[in-house]
């Protein structure tokens, strides 16, 4: 099974997102940037199951 | 002779393969398993004594409880852990609107390692089965639990309960879990504030000695 | 009328940060922690604010407003079971469901290590990789609806992802909305963002089970400290990533266990860990955390004094609230110790003198929050809640 460890903050880390790409053409920051703030919200729903729900 | 204590003294320093060996041991050697038995007691009683002097802790009660109970189950593995002659009856519960076990089941096993027989009636109790369960079992002692505030109007139902079923004045009632405190067990007309496990032990050995 | 509100709001805003901050505010603050009482008082059953938010919000600012609460939490009925319905978590009772419709939503920890959410042998892998540990293993466990990867996927795993995340985000927004409700309409801060859970008790409450790690802190201490280790960088950021931006509101540690265990166990498993979210959220941060004590913490006072100047507030449940006076009060801010057995048994009078000598003692050179020692549950009589608002208001001001 594929082994990610992700860091706090994050579920599948930009580093990780970027190499699926086959190629960027555009703005890669932009890209980064939207995929980060999901990013954060899910480690959140993961991590409030366990403490706050 | 020095020997003889070695099982007590593995338990009280919470030394489960040691404890675990010993009995094997005494077993496989035919030895005297009534005197594996009160050394297991002995060191249970020495827990709960520093337990009060807040030289042990919950976790602790609740390591040498499995530790006893492993023992036992090399020792007899037909039959659960009996320690001779019942000291008494007591019924326990959370009471009724509570779901909290871990005060209760603790207590439960104290008594059950101190020789009492326990009716454990489990959680969110109902006054009517606490007053059943009295009455069935003759149980001179009843203990209420509980972890939350609202709780004290089911400890107060329940006696309510006791008292209209005319079985007050044969049963003590002790109330105990984290809210508890002696103005609880005042206004709700219990007997006794258990104010942690080895005291609740302690007032059921009272009651059954008087 | 709007204008009215919003001087009201900054006046009690002011009010409750310089208090939390240890200073002289002009009064001392009311910022109850109210869960059942609120429900009791507007007129809803257990089940109606514990199913529907809209309902425990409404309740909130009724209280607010009735009694002049300063701040208070917008949901202490934290459990919204709606959520627990679509994802499917088998660990609580819910008023209406298991429990009477009047008793509030229970955790109910499974008791032996059949029923454990982790198992003894799965330290390493929660050690390895916590957030996947998580979802791969402790959630198939804990919600009827989840399937562990490699298991075949069904129609129902899908759903309760997605209606997981989507109740999240609905109550989470909802929660905006109310905290916006209760500054419009009664002038009232909302008073936490964030929750910070000790490692060591999220270990012993949702993964391992209390009974469990009682053993494992025997049998296995080493993989017990490197789970605690592991969780502390994601329990911090779980508090930073929903505190207040605005750095105003405090993010709060609910204390569990850490009292139930040893010096020597406190110190190894529990403190260490703890103190440095605590210590990093102040100082990389600038966010104070509410240390919720739940129980008696006194004898681990001179612990909790180490954590740096105005870091947290110290919230004194049923320790001696004099004594936390005497031993932290000039590093930190104090809040409530007016025992709730007293609320629930005693008379309006002997509310007020009690409040009178706290705030008289604890109170008398700033730096303290009113409330009750635990959260106020529906036992709490609405007289002894409005006493404890008029001692507030008589003698509070400095």
């Amino acid at each position: 099974m594929e082994n990610i460890r992700p860091k706090a903050g994050e579920v599948i880390p930009w580093e990780i997102h970027e190499k699926e790409y086959e190629k960027i053409l555009g703005d890669k920051e932009l890209l980064k940037q939207q995929w980060q703030n999901i990013e954060t919200i899910a480690f959140r729903f993961i991590w409030s199951i366990l403490t706050d729900f | 002779m020095e020997e003889n204590r070695a099982i007590y003294e593995a338990l009280v320093k919470f030394n489960e393969k040691e404890v675990k060996r010993l009995v094997n041991k005494v077993k496989e050697e035919g030895g005297p398993l009534e005197d594996v038995m009160n050394q297991l007691q002995d060191a249970l009683i020495e827990i709960g004594n520093r337990f009060e002097r807040e030289e042990c802790f919950v976790p602790d009660l609740i390591y040498s409880g499995v530790i006893m109970k492993e023992a036992v189950a090399i020792l007899d593995p037909m039959s659960s852990y009996k320690s001779g002659a019942s000291k008494g009856k007591v019924v326990l519960g959370t009471v009724y609107g509570d779901v909290h076990d871990i005060g209760k089941d603790l207590v439960a096993m104290l008594l059950a390692n101190s020789g009492f027989e326990v009716i454990d009636l489990g959680t969110n109790v109902e006054p009517a089965k606490f007053v059943s369960a009295i009455k069935e079992s003759g149980a001179k002692v009843v203990g209420l639990s509980c972890l939350l505030t609202i709780s004290f109007k089911a400890i107060a139902d329940t006696v309510k309960a006791i008292k209209e079923a005319g079985i007050r004045k044969s049963v003590s009632i002790m109330a105990g879990g984290a809210p508890v405190t002696e103005l609880v067990v005042e206004k709700t007309g219990c007997d006794y504030y258990g104010k942690d496990a080895v005291s609740g032990v302690k007032f059921a050995l009272s009651v059954y000695e008087k | 009328m709007a204008e009215d509100m919003d001087k009201l709001y900054s006046e009690r805003l002011k009010r409750y940060i310089t208090a939390n901050r240890n200073e002289k505010p002009d009064r001392v603050p009311i910022r109850p922690f109210a869960a059942e009482f609120t429900s009791k008082y507007a007129g809803f059953t257990s089940q109606e604010v514990t199913h529907d938010f809209e309902k425990a919000f409404e309740a909130v600012r009724k209280c607010a407003k009735d009694f002049s609460w300063d701040a208070t939490v917008v949901n202490m009925i934290y459990v919204w079971s709606g959520l627990v319905d679509h994802f499917g978590q088998k660990y609580y009772k819910i008023p209406g469901i298991e429990l009477d419709p009047n008793v509030g939503f229970q955790y109910f920890e499974p008791a032996d290590e059949e029923g454990a959410f982790m198992k003894e042998d799965e330290y390493d892998e929660l050690i390895d990789s916590p957030t996947e540990f998580l979802t791969n293993v402790w959630m198939p466990r804990i919600s009827n609806n989840i399937v562990a990867p490699g298991q075949p996927n069904t129609y129902r795993n899908n759903m309760a992802w997605l209606k997981g995340g989507l109740s999240l985000m609905a109550y989470g927004g909802a929660i905006g909305g109310a905290n916006e409700k209760l500054k419009s309409e009664c002038g009232t801060v909302s008073c936490i963002s964030g929750p910070i859970k000790a490692p060591f008790d999220i270990l012993a409450d949702k993964l391992r089970g209390f009974r469990q790690v009682s053993l494992d802190v025997y049998r296995q201490p080493d993989k017990v400290q490197k789970a605690c280790e592991a969780l502390m960088p994601y329990l911090y950021m779980n508090a930073k990533v929903a505190s207040d931006p605005s750095k105003q509101v405090p993010v709060s540690v609910w204390l569990h266990r850490g009292t139930m265990f040893s010096k020597d166990m406190y110190e190894r498993f529990f403190w260490p860990t703890l103190k440095e979210i605590i210590i990093k959220l102040w100082k990389e941060d600038g966010i104070q955390t509410i240390w919720y004590a739940e129980g008696n913490w006194d004898k681990w006072l001179k612990y909790t004094a180490q954590l740096p100047e105005k870091s947290i507030i110290y919230h004194s449940d049923k320790g001696d609230i004099f004594e936390v006076h005497k031993q932290v009060g000039e590093k930190f801010a104090i809040s409530g110790g007016i025992p709730n057995d007293l609320l629930a048994f005693g008379t309006p009078q002997e509310v007020r003198e009690y409040c009178k000598k706290v705030i008289q003692t604890v109170g008398k050179d700033g730096g303290y929050l009113m409330d009750a020692s635990a959260i106020i549950q529906s036992d709490a009589k609405i007289e002894n809640m409005r006493a404890m608002t008029e001692a507030t208001l008589e003698y509070g001001i400095y």
